[in-house]
């Protein structure tokens, strides 16, 4: 016998029992740990999923809250300021490259719809944001679409959103000069509509035999005619109506149509609104008179760089040589092209002029004309006062460009109840 | 005599063989017990997580898009049918007894709302219904989802249509223990505002402001604004938000609870005219 016959005896493994029931129940924990740890990967890569979808969706939103933003400042394409993070190469973030009409503001017509454009964002997700045309006849809008990725591309939410452009001016007026009640013209006027063949229209009689009128309308022999109807950039060529003597069938006079309406309801016609609400939510330059100089008032209006919506309070006593609409001075011509930044201008009072004077846009007049000068205006005039008395040099030649111009200055909404994040 | 080597232990050796196999068990029992215990809690914390993340995401995510219309930019925003004040624009109605409007910065357990599911619109409270809302009846209740109603009267009653509102928690699952929504932090702008004027309380017209005064920002609040509530004709954006509280606990082991709160703004603002 030795020592190793020893081991061998039965006794000696007594021990094994141990080691059974340790090795049973490391085999169950091992596997029960196995199962939960599944479960925990489990709920891992649902939390996870959760956390990118959720950065998708914020991603989504950040796209579509620049696109608004971008659509609301207006930005000047020729700028090249881009978001930070958005990669568009050779162009602007959702608009061309150039500010096609030279207005200094990415208007609608310079939105590029249907392209993709994409930001990248600090945490590495990413939005899409295409731009589609939803605009029709009256109403400027676009429809945002925002895809949102999370930073690994694998969660993808869409979000959509119309927003729409509040125009400042609704009804565009279709005459060069439209008053509610009666006018007198006295001096020497003219009056041009070369994209039809109305020209003066009031609520109550027009007189002017007291002046050296000359009002001319759109010639029906005109080589382009009847395609330049309407058209401000191919306007027709004119041929003379009315005169002091002769009163053409261009005067609409006596238009109980005008005539019965209240202020408010004849500024309700063309603006939207009535004159406070206008006022309130519209309006970009507002100065009252009571606090204002004339001459103060005269030199902040004119030679806007903007399209600018104004609110003249009380009556305004405009200086000699105002030039409104214009980014520049003309002097004695016209101004032309990108100079143009037509404005609507809203006298709660009476205007009076006095000298030279240039005008691009659409003036609405609460109160009276007054004065004696040289006024020239591309655009409309419109006057509610009683009566409306034009002396002087006057020459309104009416322009729909220029009118179709100032709504491009009107205030972005996101339209409430077009958001959604479904298809 | 064959002398016999004796194979047995003694007493000593024994116990303390004994002893060091029964620490060892002991051991590697409570390694074992823990586990289970840790690994059970764990599964349960797990499954009652995911339950009411899922019963959340599915409200929230619902919730944002009330006031949702397809009809475009040529219907104007204060025609919206999906969100007309007093019809169907989102409400929170509490319970007492029974279910009524909490106000506009109230809360409650019952949330109606519409949005345009078909994007055609038009309202429609059948197939498909565009009509939704959650609503829990309290302690033994299980959260339910509507869908639809039977008629537009109902659109914004809690009340209504029993048969239109169907559980979709288990309560064999897991038990509900609270759920609110809350309008709390919701927000009203009066859109006329500033207007130069001084707002007169209860029925006292507006005055105008006196010339160099500076006008109450405050005015612009809607909701908050005291004594003070938007003239007639006068238009207001309401901006909602939905605090979500959901509490919940396993019905099998009540020690398992969960709370867990989530905001959402709706996303299409109310806006109407004071009338």
């Amino acid at each position: 016998m030795n020592k190793m016959s020893h081991t061998n005896l039965p006794g000696y493994q007594r021990g094994a029992a141990s080691l059974l029931i340790a090795l049973v129940v490391l085999t169950t924990i091992t596997m029960i740990s196995i199962y939960t740890s599944r479960t925990v990967v489990m709920e891992q890569n649902i939390a996870s999923n959760d956390y990118r979808g959720r950065m998708a969706f914020e991603a989504a939103e950040a796209g579509q809250d620049m696109a608004i933003s971008y659509i609301a400042n207006g930005r000047n394409p020729d700028d090249d300021v881009h978001p930070v993070g958005a990669t568009n190469a050779g162009r602007d973030w959702l608009a061309a490259e150039v500010d096609a009409d030279g207005n200094d503001i990415s208007d609608p017509n310079e939105w590029l719809f249907g392209t993709t454009n994409t930001l990248t964002l600090p945490n590495g997700s990413s939005a899409t944001v295409t731009l589609f045309n939803r605009s029709t006849d009256e109403i400027i809008s676009t429809e945002i679409t925002s895809v949102g990725r999370s930073d690994d591309n694998a969660a993808t939410r869409t979000i959509t959103q119309t927003v729409t452009l509040i125009t400042p001016l609704p009804n565009i007026p279709e005459n060069p000069l439209l008053t509610r009640s009666t006018v007198n013209i006295t001096g020497n006027a003219d009056i041009f509509n070369p994209e039809g063949h109305s020209t003066i229209w009031s609520g109550g009689p027009a007189d002017l035999s007291a002046a050296t009128v000359n009002t001319n309308i759109a010639n029906p022999a005109g080589a382009n005619y009847p395609d330049c109807l309407g058209d401000a950039a191919n306007p027709c060529s004119m041929v003379g109506s009315s005169s002091n003597s002769i009163a053409g069938l261009d005067i609409v006079e006596q238009d109980s149509s005008l005539a019965n309406l209240t202020k408010d309801e004849f500024f309700l016609n063309f603006f939207g609104k009535l004159p406070t609400e206008y006022r309130n939510s519209m309006v970009t330059m507002d100065l009252d008179m009571a606090t204002t100089s004339s001459a103060t008032a005269s030199t902040t209006i004119q030679l806007a760089t903007n399209p600018e919506i104004i609110w003249i309070e009380g009556d305004l006593d405009l200086s000699a040589g105002s030039v409104i609409g214009c980014a520049i001075d003309p002097g004695n011509g016209l101004c032309t092209g990108s100079n143009i930044q037509p404005v609507i201008m809203v006298v709660n009072g009476d205007l009076t002029y006095s000298g030279r004077a240039q005008f691009y846009g659409m003036l609405y007049i609460a109160g009276q004309v007054k004065g004696n000068g040289t006024p020239t205006t591309q655009g409309s005039i419109v006057v509610a006062g009683d009566p409306s008395d034009l002396k002087g040099n006057f020459n309104i030649t009416y322009n729909s460009d220029i009118l179709r111009q100032t709504g491009e200055s009107g205030k972005p909404a996101s339209g409430g109840g077009s958001w959604r994040d479904f298809k | 005599m064959v002398q016999r080597k004796e194979a047995g232990f003694t007493v000593v050796e024994l116990m303390i063989g004994l002893l060091i196999g029964l620490l060892v068990l002991g051991g590697i029992f409570s390694v074992y017990i823990s586990t289970l215990k840790s690994s059970g809690s764990t599964l349960k914390s797990s499954k009652l997580n995911q339950e009411m993340a899922t019963i959340m995401t599915i409200m929230a995510d619902d919730i944002r898009r009330a006031g949702y219309s397809g009809a475009g930019p040529e219907v104007s925003v204060l025609d919206n049918p999906f969100s007309k004040a007093g019809e169907t624009a989102l409400e929170v109605h509490s319970l007492s007894g029974t279910y009524s409007n909490a106000g506009v910065q109230g809360s409650g357990s019952c949330i109606v709302y519409a949005y345009d599911l078909n994007k055609d619109g038009a309202l429609s409270i059948a197939n498909p219904a565009e009509v939704f809302g959650f609503r829990w009846d309290g302690p033994g209740s299980a959260i339910k989802m509507r869908t639809g109603v039977s008629a537009a009267a109902n659109i914004n009653d809690c009340n209504a249509d029993s048969a239109n509102w169907f559980e979709m928690t288990d309560n064999n699952f897991i038990t509900i223990s609270g759920l609110t929504f809350a309008l709390t932090n919701s927000s009203c702008v009066n859109i006329t505002e500033p207007n130069r004027m001084v707002e007169g309380t209860g029925a006292t017209p507006d005055t105008a402001l006196a010339a160099g005064a500076t006008e109450n920002f405050n005015e612009r609040d809607c909701y908050n604004f005291p004594n003070f509530s938007p003239d007639t004709g006068e238009m207001t954006v309401e901006i909602r938000e939905v605090i979500i509280t959901l509490k919940g606990a396993l019905a099998d082991d009540p020690d398992v609870t969960l709370t867990m709160t989530q905001s959402v703004e709706v996303r299409n603002n109310l806006i109407r005219i004071t009338p």
